[in-house]
């Protein structure tokens, strides 16, 4: 985006003597995060409506489809119900820890999207080390949950909470390590470039290009669902039900924000898959996507495959029982972290044999 | 199992899980809309009472009958004049019909015991014929047969 | 400071085990003396990590459908030291109230004890005051009872099946289940005018007839059952994560079920093969041939007596009464369905004690007439409150997220328990 502004000053002597381009780049960059704001929001509330229905199809059942048309409006609803909520906070709670805490977790899930692209050229802020920067932004979500259980004032609610960070951030060591696989095979952690090599036919993609980015989707896509907390690894929420969690305090407003940061990071980690592994915004035959019509059909491209893994996360959350705690640690410690190790190695051994890249 | 066989064993019941619930999202659900399409109700179900004051002698057979006392009978032989059952006792239990000689007393489909204003009192006096309750939904046709295909 | 630190400082010091003592065979060569005695660490470690013992409520109200029951546990960190159910929160004196009433009379509030298996209730009421007062019962009316009463052990086990996979995290089986029970429901609401509380069974027989069009209704849904089955166990008995949840968790072994008056699937998984309906008949269940699964120590996952097992028991008895049903369908004998009742039945002085097979375990009936048309004592024997009691052992030392899958395999109603 910065080279659009710079071009924007260079193209109009108008702006060029009058206005410093500083002040073009804070207001693109105002713009470009109030729409990424507005889209992941927006997106979120429709991943809610997509869970509902799906989850009611699995069961057999119809879901949400009263308010709009085909219920599509039900988020506005349940926003609507939830800012009408009492507002509590409980007595022995640290308040400004309290009231910060949800903010935190928003933030952690939001500014993430920093550095996502949505389609060729869609990018917020090109980064060079775009992947790092989102995944270590990501990991901001952590602290505002031990702020949130530990602002509770309770002690059933903060040893809830500590599960729930273990768990967290555990996982957050194979769905790194996972990544590498593409990362050590592309070279590059600038996720432009990274789909840009995935251009051309659909064996060009990186889940197909080698096994060890192949084993790597799988590892990702599990470590991505245990870092969301999302079934099967849910145990701390839905365990916690029957005595506490981090956010059982949370009435009304604020508990819609845990909601929402949750939605979207379910929105981040499947648009990240496809990025990483599904070749992004290339349809799987080698054309040209640089063109304005290129450009939204690569949008609508990647939003189609990120709905398409939005859908599988949903799907096996209505198919599988929860795990308990010391399995999900398992699981993470002795099955993922161990060969995702693997994976990165032979991703090493691959580059080497294949003579550079 | 060892350690791969339990991965193996984790991935391979997982699929078949996914796989079920795969089938199932093509299928047709089985609920239906509820207020605009209805529900299945017996031909027998005792849901809400249905008096014919008309036909009551006020034979007293069917307060005697009910286990918690809920009917109150006001009248003299072959004129009633009050019938009340209060419904905050009622078991639905359908004792009150079988001894009735006239077969005035029946048990109909009404399940629907809500109303939109507060109500006063829980008892419907049937010779009045008053109450919220009268207006509600009722279900399936007395005499419907069994008809379920799933 | 322990004896085994010399007076003179060796030049290589031996690494230090907890204790003081020398670990065997092994020596390092030391780059200074250690900075800290062990006994200091010990100190100063045992202050700063001063546990509690916590003590939780698990309130009367659950996410799961359990019932208002009250367990107060007490826990050292996450695994259970002592819990204590608190029973008591549903007591309606249903028995009490039995004393004041005709027998005809108290028959509607036998339903609403165990208000998920109504009809094998009601079974047993009836013909416990039956063989008190003397009555006959019609061949026609016996078998519509048992049909009723294996109908409706169907639908009970589908819901203990379908609500254990929702206390686990499956929530989808539930609603597999439900679709099933639905059906269930409405045949039995189609006869007996509820869908939960029944009143169907009188004394002397049953009070509607069934009609060919409910006969072929049910031959469909006893079919519908039989070809979900397989899918329910895809998704929870032979699933991998549903294993590790319930395998070798809340073993209830032969001894203690037996010592704590378990009855029912958890005796049974526990390896224990009683069944009230084969070893201690009632009605006309000696007609009907069927198998009794018990839990015996083979190539089932987990152990006899665990969680797992008792699912796998409660899905091989659907399987049985399917069979029973379908036994009973064939050889329904005609006739009339209402023997003959006194106007107003006294029944002699006397007692009896009638156990009957409840989809939960053991329901017993203890009836003492004086001669009167109401009892001088209406006891009821409900299974599930034997049941929860053996949570007391067994759920010590275990942890809280197995302490729900354990409660949840009990299958315990909370009518039942207060009554």
């Amino acid at each position: 985006m910065k080279d659009y502004i710079d071009g924007l000053w260079s193209k109009h002597a108008f702006l060029q003597d009058n206005l410093p381009v500083g002040l073009g780049y804070t207001t693109g960059i105002l713009l470009a995060c109030t729409a990424v704001l507005l889209l992941v929001s927006l997106f979120a509330g429709e991943i809610v409506w997509m869970e509902r229905r799906i989850a009611g199809r699995i069961q057999a059942r119809i879901g949400p489809n009263r308010v709009g048309p085909q219920g599509l409006l039900q988020f506005l609803a349940d926003g609507l119900k939830l800012m009408a909520k009492e507002d509590i906070i409980p007595s022995g709670a640290d308040r400004m820890v309290f009231l910060i805490a949800p903010y935190i977790v928003f933030a952690g899930a939001f500014a993430a999207f920093a550095a996502m692209p949505f389609g060729y050229g869609l990018v917020p802020a090109d980064m060079n080390f775009g992947l790092f920067f989102m995944l270590s932004i990501s990991s901001i979500e952590v602290v505002g949950v031990i702020m949130a259980g530990w602002a509770s004032n309770s002690k059933w609610s903060i040893l809830g909470t500590m599960r729930e960070v273990a768990q967290m951030i555990s996982y957050e060591m194979p769905l790194a390590i996972s990544s590498l696989t593409v990362v050590v095979l592309a070279g590059t952690l600038n996720l432009t470039d990274i789909v840009q090599q995935q251009s051309g036919w659909i064996w060009s993609w990186w889940v197909f290009r080698s096994p060890a980015t192949f084993v790597g989707f799988f590892i990702f896509f599990t470590a991505a669902l245990a870092a969301l907390k999302r079934a099967p690894f849910d145990l701390p929420e839905a365990e916690s039900e029957l005595v506490a969690g981090f956010h059982t305090e949370y009435t009304g407003f604020r508990f819609a924000i845990f909601f929402l940061a949750e939605y979207a990071g379910m929105f981040f980690f499947a648009l990240l898959t496809s990025v990483l592994f599904f070749g992004g915004w290339h349809i799987g035959v080698p054309i040209d996507l640089s063109t304005g019509f290129g450009r939204a059909l690569g949008f609508l491209v990647l939003f189609g495959k990120s709905a398409a893994f939005l859908s599988i996360m949903i799907w096996i959350r209505w198919s599988l029982p929860r795990y308990r705690v010391d399995k999900v640690m398992y699981l993470c410690y002795k099955v993922l972290l161990p060969w995702s190790v693997v994976a990165v190695v032979v991703a090493a051994l691959q580059v080497l044999i294949t003579g550079g890249r | 199992m060892g350690y791969l066989g339990r991965i193996w064993h984790g991935v391979a019941t997982t699929a078949v899980g996914m796989k079920l619930t795969w089938r199932h999202f093509f299928t047709k659900p089985t609920t239906i809309q509820y207020p605009e399409e209805g529900a299945y109700f017996s031909p027998y179900e005792r849901g809400l009472h249905e008096f014919e004051p008309d036909k009551c002698i006020s034979c007293q057979l069917c307060a005697k009958a009910c286990p918690v006392d809920c009917i109150e009978i006001v009248g003299p032989k072959l004129a009633v004049t009050k019938y009340e059952i209060d419904y905050a006792k009622c078991l639905f239990c359908g004792l009150c019909v079988d001894p009735c000689p006239v077969d005035c007393i029946h048990m109909g489909q009404q399940y629907d015991l809500t109303s939109f204003e507060r109500v006063e009192g829980t008892k419907i006096d049937f010779v009045k014929g008053e109450g919220p309750w009268r207006t509600a939904r009722t279900s399936a046709a007395p005499g419907a047969g069994l008809q379920r295909e799933v | 400071m322990s004896d085994a630190a010399p007076a003179a400082r060796p030049a290589v010091v031996p690494p230090v085990t907890p204790g003081g003592m020398a670990a065997p065979g092994g020596m390092v060569a030391p780059a200074t003396a250690p900075i800290l005695e062990a006994a200091d660490l010990e100190r100063l470690v045992g202050q700063s990590l001063r546990t509690e013992e916590l003590v939780i409520n698990m309130g009367p109200q659950h996410p799961s459908t359990h019932g208002v029951l009250r367990v107060v546990i007490k826990t050292d960190g996450e695994v259970v030291t002592a819990l204590q159910p608190h029973v008591g929160n549903l007591h309606r004196c249903a028995e009490k109230i039995g004393e004041s009433l005709p027998y005809y009379q108290w028959l509607p509030y036998v339903d609403r004890m165990d208000y998920l298996a109504a009809i094998n209730n009601e079974h047993g009421a009836c013909i416990a005051i039956e063989r008190l007062g003397g009555i006959e019962v019609p061949e026609r009316a016996e078998y519509v009872r048992v049909i009723l009463a294996e109908v409706q052990r169907i639908i009970s086990h589908l819901m203990a099946v379908g609500v254990y996979g929702l206390d686990v995290g499956a929530i989808t089986p539930f609603l597999h289940t439900f679709r099933e029970r639905e059906r269930g429901l409405d045949l039995l609401d189609h006869i007996a005018g509820g869908r939960l509380l029944y009143h169907v069974i009188r004394l002397g027989g049953v009070k509607r007839d069934l009609t060919p069009d409910w006969i072929d209704e049910c031959h469909a849904f006893l079919e519908q059952i039989e070809r979900r089955l397989p899918e329910y166990n895809a998704l929870m008995l032979d699933n991998h994560i549903f294993q590790e949840r319930t395998c070798r968790i809340g073993v209830i072994d032969r001894a203690t079920a037996i010592a704590w008056g378990v009855t029912g699937p958890a005796l049974r998984a526990a390896g224990v093969d009683w069944d009230c309906r084969r070893d201690a008949p009632y009605s006309i269940y000696d007609r009907f041939p069927f198998d009794v699964p018990v839990g015996v120590p083979g190539a089932l996952p987990g152990v006899p007596g665990d969680c797992w097992r008792r699912h796998w028991v409660r899905v091989r008895e659907i399987e049985q009464s399917v069979r029973i049903v379908r036994h009973a369908l064939r050889e329904l004998p005609p006739g009339s369905v209402q023997g003959k009742v006194p106007k107003t039945f006294k029944p002699p002085k006397g007692e009896v004690y009638l156990r009957v097979e409840n989809p939960r375990g053991e329901l017993a009936y203890y009836v003492v007439s004086e001669g009167a048309d109401r009892p001088w004592r209406m006891r009821v024997r409900g299974p599930s409150f034997s049941n929860i009691a053996v949570i007391t052992q067994v759920g010590v030392g275990t942890l809280i997220a197995d302490l729900v899958a354990l409660m949840g395999s009990l299958d315990i109603v909370l009518g039942e328990v207060d009554r």
